[in-house]
């Protein structure tokens, strides 16, 4: 556990040691804040304002901030040679993959942390039904686990970080246009099969408070499925 | 040197063009597959494209397949079996967890819980509900019938609604249909709430095989098929629905007549009535409405009747009239009786009452701390106390707005051991006034005698053998009143118990929270150069510091 932890330590270093990841924390905290300010002015609306939105689009802005978080991850590696090296050490490759997988997850749990103002000043200036809020940030914190062990099987399995990028935005761009298949899904029975693989089916009750065990499983096998394909990955050095 | 060579000669590059594009062709055959899904499902036919899409992705599989085993042949191996045996483990493991997973989810998705972390739990069905699926004898299809553009309805209330029943019972099936899309389908539904206008109105259809035990009502047919119509889908309709489809016999509610009071229009007169809205919703919980008469000296409480309701009489009772009701209530009588202030004394009617232990106050009671609105002393808003205080009063969605409100003063106990709880009550501020100077003593808190002080009961329930629901004010139950705060639920889970129907007990509307927020001008400001610049101009900074030093 301790060397899981202390791989997990190093990504989220390296991460604060990088200009990029200030660059993507501000970015994230302006979208966000816009959606805010936005609300902030609805506010005065007879029918009151809603808190979804802001976690809705925080949603989307994720599958573009995921795969710039894990594309380097192991591709980096690959490429600087420093894999091997890491693989060669007394470390399994679980190890190495579950390491790296918690510290971009920590990562993106303190996106969350930066985003706590938003509810704060909800509920020191006004009321706020804190159940959407909280369904919003079990939706994120979901998506955000789904989304990097996505992300880092795809770095996994090229030793070039914009194409490992790519293929994970097109994956995560896929699982979310699945979503749209919805209105058909009433009356197609393959549609309504292949909606229930679209990360939007499983987030839109999280995101009206409603945090149904069906849809935890649904995210925690995705996160599972794709942390033990990078194992197999990496594994395969030895037979491929 | 030899053995270089012919290495040198086999190499992939050399060996088979197929076995280069080999991991393109893979890449293509996914992207072939998700296109065709895309094509089938948004469709929803099997067309050309979608086929097309599937045959081109089958060719890439084989291509890719095919220059694999190129590859394979051009680069001999001397670690082959175990470089086979290590792949095949790890095609196995893959498979072996593939498996687990989609077993996990498919169980996952069959016994689920939901969290409802809402205030007013707007994502979870009332107890009600999920005891009446509970009940469900045989499966249910609800079939939502609206009008649009797409395949499913943009009422996202209705949808959730309607999942949620799915979630809750594997029962319940649930399917939508667009009336402009397939008018054919529609019309073979036999709807009898279909608008025939330009106008539509959704419809939601409930459907389950008809009980062999169950008796035919209005709204079944013969195709072996009970089935309910809603018009309104809220979740108090489909649960009322989903109970008449559960026991469609229809029960039947009689309305005394004949002393003045308020009526339903049950005889088709074209007089309009005052409780129009409470007919339609006792209608809707399958209670056939009848008028009664006790005028005639044989005159008798039919046997069929789940309840008498007597509303606002305004004529006295005559002496066969009174034994008839005074034995109906002292045997296993049931009974609402709303009383309003009347034009002249009721004796005969205070004889009634006292069968119960009450009496009527004279005067209105006036209540300054629970009237409705300024101005109109004489409409009270009265709170629930404590809504587990009886069952009536769980389904209450809201205070009850009593219009002209009489005191119900007790007269001793009540006789037949009946025992009495009281529902809805005024304030120690209340006081009795008879005219509109009294009315403005009472709000000025000018002391009166201890007789006309508050606090008064204004609603009380009675039972034992008998059920009697005895209410200060009928006007509550009119067309006006019904729809105000917790009316119409008061009435009907009043009427649904005394008539034994405590599965009816109507389920109150969840109120919708409003998420309100009031910034002061300057707290406003702040929170806007705070989020928009403050922190994302600070990261930056940090960025660029962080950039500097390692440059």
């Amino acid at each position: 556990m301790s060397k899981i932890g202390h791989i997990a330590w190093k990504e989220l270093r390296s991460y604060f040691s990088s200009w990029m990841a200030y660059a993507i924390l501000a970015g994230w905290l302006l979208v966000g804040a816009l959606i805010w300010s936005q609300i902030v002015f609805d506010a005065a609306a007879p029918g009151g304002f809603q808190i979804a939105p802001l976690y809705g689009n925080l949603l989307t802005i994720l599958l573009f901030i995921a795969p710039l978080l894990t594309m380097r991850l192991l591709a980096e590696e690959k490429r600087e040679g420093s894999l091997e090296m890491l693989l060669t050490s007394p470390l399994t490759e679980w190890q190495v993959t579950l390491g790296k997988y918690f510290g971009a997850l920590a990562f993106v749990v303190a996106m969350l942390v930066f985003t706590a103002h938003f509810p704060f000043f909800s509920f020191r200036y006004g009321s706020l039904d804190a159940g959407p809020m909280w369904g919003g940030y079990i939706a994120l914190f979901c998506v955000s686990s789904a989304f990097i062990a996505w992300g880092l099987f795809c770095s996994s399995l090229s030793d070039s970080s914009v194409l490992a990028g790519f293929l994970a935005f097109g994956g995560l761009l896929i699982s979310w246009l699945l979503g749209w298949l919805q209105e058909s899904a009433q009356s197609s029975d393959l549609a309504a099969f292949v909606v229930q693989f679209s990360v939007l089916t499983h987030v839109q009750p999280m995101l009206r408070g409603a945090i149904d065990t069906k849809d935890l499983v649904f995210f925690a096998s995705l996160s599972f499925l794709f942390l033990f394909a990078t194992v197999r990955v990496l594994e395969s050095r030895k037979w491929r | 040197m030899k053995s270089e060579s012919t290495l040198k000669e086999k190499t992939p590059h050399e060996a088979s063009p197929l076995s280069r594009w080999a991991g393109s062709l893979l890449l293509a055959a996914a992207l072939f597959a998700i296109a065709a899904t895309v094509t089938f499902g948004s469709i929803g036919k099997d067309g050309p494209v979608g086929w097309a899409f599937a045959g081109l992705g089958l060719l890439c599989l084989l291509g890719w397949f095919l220059g694999r085993r190129a590859q394979e042949r051009a680069t001999p191996d001397q670690f082959a079996r175990q470089r086979t045996r290590l792949g095949t483990d790890a095609l196995v493991s893959s498979a072996l967890v593939f498996a687990v997973l989609i077993g996990l989810n498919y169980i996952a998705a069959r016994r689920h819980y939901t969290f409802d972390l809402t205030s007013n739990r707007i994502n979870s069905l009332s107890d009600q509900t999920q005891r009446t699926l509970e009940k469900l004898p045989a499966p249910v299809t609800m079939t939502y019938i609206f009008s649009g553009s797409g395949n499913a309805p943009r009422d996202a209330g209705v949808t959730s609604l309607l999942d949620a029943y799915r979630n809750a019972s594997s029962k319940v099936r649930v399917e939508y249909l667009n009336a402009l899309r397939d008018p054919l389908q529609v019309r073979n539904l036999n709807l009898s709430t279909l608008s025939q206008g330009t106008g539509f109105t959704p419809v939601l259809l409930l459907r389950t095989a008809s009980q062999p035990t169950a008796k035919a009502t209005d709204q079944s047919t013969s195709a072996g098929e009970n089935r309910q119509e809603i018009a309104v889908v809220d979740e108090q309709n489909i649960t009322s629905a989903l109970l008449k489809l559960i026991d469609p016999r229809p029960r039947t509610l009689y309305f005394l007549a004949g002393h003045g009071e308020l009526s339903p229009n049950v005889t088709g007169a074209s007089a309009p009535s005052p409780l129009t809205l409470m007919q339609l919703a006792l209608t809707a919980q399958n209670y056939a409405l009848r008028p009664l008469s006790l005028q005639k000296k044989d005159a008798k409480i039919p046997n069929d009747a789940s309840a008498v309701l007597i509303m606002g009489p305004q004529v006295d009772l005559t002496a066969n009239e009174e034994k008839v009701l005074r034995n109906y209530l002292l045997g296993r009588g049931r009974v609402v009786l709303m009383i309003d202030a009347p034009r002249t004394k009721l004796p005969g009617w205070n004889r009634v009452l006292g069968v119960l232990g009450l009496s009527i106050g004279d005067g209105l009671v006036i209540d300054p701390q629970q009237v409705l609105e300024r101005g109109k002393p004489s409409i009270l808003a009265v709170q629930i106390a404590d809504v587990t205080a009886h069952p009536i009063l769980r389904g209450v969605s809201g205070a009850v707005v009593m219009p002209g409100a009489l005191p119900l003063l007790s007269r001793g106990n009540p006789l037949g051991g009946l025992n009495s709880t009281t529902l809805l009550e005024a304030s120690t501020r209340s006081g009795i006034a008879r005219t509109n100077g009294e009315a403005a003593q009472v709000f000025q808190g000018a002391n009166l005698p201890p007789s006309r002080r508050g606090p008064f009961v204004l609603a009380t329930a009675l039972e034992r053998n008998a059920r009697v629901v005895v209410t200060g004010s009928a006007s509550l139950a009119t067309d006006p009143f019904w729809i105000l705060l917790g009316n119409n639920s008061f009435v009907l889970s009043s009427i649904n118990w005394v008539a034994g129907q405590e599965t009816l007990v109507s389920i109150p509307p969840k109120p919708p929270v409003t998420n309100t927020l009031s910034m002061p001008d300057n707290v406003r400001r702040f929170t806007a150069i705070f989020s928009l610049f403050a922190l994302p101009v600070t990261l930056l900074l940090l960025g660029g510091m962080v950039w500097w030093k390692r440059r």
